[in-house]
């Protein structure tokens, strides 16, 4: 409770937000304080969130960045019209302009990522590309092309995800990319394939027993221009921010004593821990996010498709390709299978 | 002489000391002492010093005193310009050894430094990228270079002992090069498990190499090629004061003989003549020879020391983009600021324009225009360069393409990889560089050789002239006993 109160208090202080944001925050302080309250009686939320069905989507968001997203009051990002970012276009098969231009070409060019452990990376004795965003893009690429499909790997940065499908360098970006309202304005997504929050991976051994006061004076590891990188700068608990170009660097430093935790989404953080698996998550997630098949806005029709493809993927539950894939990758670092639920394929959204 | 003075009445002077001079004598040191009563704790050096000027003063009133002054002060130039050449020319000397021999050396030991360094974090790239086709050759090369720069540093640690800000950055080159090891192991260990976290620690090793060793490298070459600039001004400094004595003691030898010729219309005083001739002698021979050293020293410092400066910056360009066209393969997509920096480190060497020769390198084949020897492995690196330009672009090309084993292979491969043209530049470079160090010794030896014997013979010949000086003056003091 104190931490919500010193946060619904340093409201009026909070940088870095949208201008609308700003506007009500003041406003809402008081809503933050009291929802905050609410949400440690409530369980975890569901749409809708604690703060109910008629609060605005504004005021939401300004109450979760007021408590930096903390604890039980992650919830999914909200769009204009209290549309969820997660919602796509209808799954359909029709051969649009897109479609047609890749059949045509007899191979599909896929943008991603070469260093994210489990996720796209290279087989070690070998050049071939593998990891859960890899298994994905041979399904679409498959059901677009037939089978054995042609397709060009392109690794690009993070920051050039977005150019990259704007510029139709790509016909798709499959990169652990989080699908946001801001996103939305520039590329278009498939439906959710995987959800994941922000959350804190220590060393074993750590006193960091979540973000809270327990990081004071900690140094704290973070990537530029990352979800995390936008959570520290409005909160920071009175850690130090290591800041780094990669989320992997973040690990560097840590390994080498230069960092004592260090915040990514749980997802890459599965990564991590493959990679030392001294490293271990603390806390709640901070945020609720999906990823999703970044495409250009100009290409509905690739989007049905892709969105086609992924109610392939994920039906059947625990007998899907995508579970098997999850089982592949990612089921012995992120799942606890004596206290967890089987984990399941996300729900699709859908706008129409 | 002494003259106590409490003693109230004026003792009459203590006899005739000399015939004509006495009674001046007397009456001037009577006077200068009469006026008041001096109290007796006047320091008794001030008056021997007025007795030494009225001494000078009645000197000046014979021939015998006025020859003798003259043959004092022409004496004395002539020891003045023999000791202050001798000094000046071995000061000289002195620095242009220090030149060819400790500080030159100094810093193109700190510049072979530099690029050891530069060259084994490109292998280490090199290697990392093959991953456990790691070419032996290549490891050997990180390996080699590590040791080659870790030797060298114990060698500048003992030539530069006397520098405490070479001392410092020798000890932080020497902290940080097993700490950059260290990393390079870490990532070669988790690149052969096949985890990315091996290219995170290599490119943190690379960042280590770029902003701290190399950094520190880069100070420590600044710092001995300053040092041996300023010992290169020293040997070149004018001896004016060497030169202001014997233009003086010329004057006046000249001005005495002329005087020798009016007072006994005897034309020659052989002494004086042979005195003129050996501070003649020396001064050209210091003028000459020292204008010649100049010349030399000009040579190594003008021309093959900013030849040598203007190669070395090319060459540690050349493997700093080596490096990081190795990294942005690296990172494989993480970031592309290596590849900007290719790009500006290539413009750098070549310059912008492809057709007409600038950068680095074309600054230094115009300066070697002419020399032939030196021109055409300079002439070599840029086709050498130009051409791993192109090879560049195409393995990019495959790079965005999608195709990053080609672009891998396109840049560490055999024949037709950008590898071929950077061994072609870094061989070339090397070669170049070590033509103009051979220019710079032989200039700098023909520079010390130019003053050898100098500062000997400065001595002997300013000893000649004082005893002819002496013999010349004791000739004509005879003629009045």
């Amino acid at each position: 409770m104190t931490t919500s109160e010193k946060v619904g208090v340093e409201v009026p202080e909070v940088e870095d937000r949208g201008s609308r944001g700003r506007a009500t925050a003041l406003a809402t302080a008081a809503a933050a304080l009291l929802l905050s309250l609410a949400a440690a009686c409530a369980a975890p939320p569901g749409p809708g969130g604690p703060g109910g069905a008629g609060r605005p989507v504004s005021e939401a968001r300004a109450a979760d960045d007021a408590g930096g997203g903390i604890g039980p009051l992650a919830e999914p990002e909200r769009c204009d019209g209290q549309r969820s970012a997660a919602e796509s276009l209808a799954p359909a098969r029709i051969v649009g302009d897109a479609v047609a231009d890749i059949r045509e070409r007899g191979r599909l060019r896929v943008g991603i990522d070469l260093n994210s452990y489990l996720w796209g990376y290279r087989e070690p004795g070998s050049t071939d590309i593998v990891g859960f965003d890899i298994d994905l893009v041979q399904a679409i690429a498959e059901d677009l092309l037939g089978p054995d499909p042609e397709i060009t790997y392109l690794a690009i940065p993070t920051v050039q995800r977005i150019d990259a499908v704007r510029a139709g360098q790509v016909d798709m970006v499959v990169r652990t990319m989080s699908i946001t309202c801001e996103r939305w304005n520039q590329v278009a997504f498939s439906t959710a394939y995987f959800e994941t929050g922000q959350q804190l991976l220590v060393p074993s051994g750590s006193e960091i027993t979540g973000f809270d006061d327990s990081v004071a004076g900690q140094r704290l590891c973070r990537a530029d221009g990352t979800t995390a990188a936008r959570l520290l700068d409005r909160q920071d608990h009175g850690a130090e921010v290591v800041r780094v170009a990669n989320h992997l660097d973040c690990l560097v430093r840590i390994q080498l004593g230069l960092a004592d935790a260090l915040m990514t989404d749980s997802a890459l953080a599965a990564g991590h821990v493959a990679q030392d698996p001294s490293m271990r998550l603390v806390g709640d997630p901070l945020t609720m996010e999906s990823y999703g098949v970044a495409m250009n806005q100009d290409n509905p029709d690739l989007v049905r498709w892709v969105n086609a493809v992924l109610e392939d993927y994920r039906a059947g539950g625990v007998t899907s390709d995508w579970r098997a894939s999850y089982d592949t990758w990612l089921a012995e670092y992120l799942y606890d299978q004596r206290n967890d639920p089987p984990p399941l394929p996300p729900e699709p959204l859908y706008r129409e | 002489m002494t003259h106590p003075p409490i003693a109230p009445p004026a003792p009459p002077a203590p006899g005739p000391s000399s015939v004509s001079a006495a009674s001046a004598s007397t009456a001037s040191a009577a006077a200068s002492a009469a006026p008041a009563p001096v109290p007796p704790s006047e320091p008794p050096r001030r008056r021997s010093w007025s007795e030494g000027a009225a001494r000078l003063r009645a000197a000046t009133r014979t021939e015998p005193g006025r020859l003798r002054i003259i043959g004092v002060v022409v004496g004395g130039l002539l020891v003045l310009f023999g000791v202050g050449t001798s000094w000046q020319v071995a000061d000289r000397y002195q620095a242009a050894d220090t030149v060819l021999e400790s500080s030159q050396p100094l810093s193109a030991g700190a510049a072979e430094i530099y690029r050891l360094l530069a060259d084994a974090n490109t292998a280490a790239a090199t290697g990392f990228l093959a991953g456990a086709d790691e070419d032996p050759a290549v490891r050997q090369r990180y390996e080699e270079n590590i040791a080659n720069a870790a030797g060298r540093l114990a060698d500048a640690a003992a030539d530069s002992s006397g520098s405490a800000a070479a001392q410092a950055y020798i000890t932080l080159l020497n902290e940080g090069l097993p700490v950059y090891t260290g990393l390079v192991e870490t990532a070669r260990a988790n690149n052969r498990q096949g985890l990315p976290l091996g290219g995170a620690y290599l490119r943190y090793a690379d960042e280590q190499m770029q902003q701290t060793l190399l950094v520190a490298a880069a100070d420590l070459y600044e710092l001995e090629t300053d040092r041996f600039q300023h010992d290169i001004t020293e040997a070149r400094a004018w001896p004016w004061l060497a030169l202001a004595a014997g233009g003086l003691a010329l004057v006046v030898l000249a001005w005495a003989q002329r005087r020798h010729y009016l007072r006994t219309n005897r034309l020659l005083s052989p002494g004086l003549m042979a005195a003129t001739a050996t501070a003649t002698l020396l001064l050209l021979w210091l003028g000459g020879s020292h204008w010649l050293a100049r010349a030399a020293l000009d040579d190594a410092d003008g021309g093959a020391a900013r030849s040598l400066s203007s190669l070395n910056g090319a060459w540690t360009e050349a493997l700093r983009a080596r490096g990081d066209e190795n990294i942005t393969l690296v990172a494989r997509g993480a970031d592309n600021a290596s590849e900007e920096s290719f790009q500006a480190r290539l413009e750098t060497l070549i310059g912008p324009d492809p057709e007409s020769p600038g950068g680095l390198l074309g600054d230094a084949a115009a300066r070697a225009a002419g020399d032939s020897d030196g021109e055409a492995p300079i002439q070599r690196a840029i086709e050498a360069t130009r051409e791993w330009a192109a090879r560049h672009a195409a393995g990019r090309e495959r790079e965005l393409a999608g195709d990053y084993d080609g672009a891998v292979e396109q840049v560490i491969g055999g024949r037709g990889s950008t590898r071929e043209m950077f061994d072609r530049v870094n061989t070339s470079l090397a070669e170049a560089v070590a033509h103009e160090q051979e220019q710079f010794e032989a200039a700098g030896r023909r520079a010390r050789s130019r003053l050898d014997g100098l500062a000997v013979g400065a001595v002997g010949l300013g000893a000649l002239g004082v005893a002819g000086t002496a013999l010349g003056i004791g000739r004509r003091l005879s003629e009045y006993r």
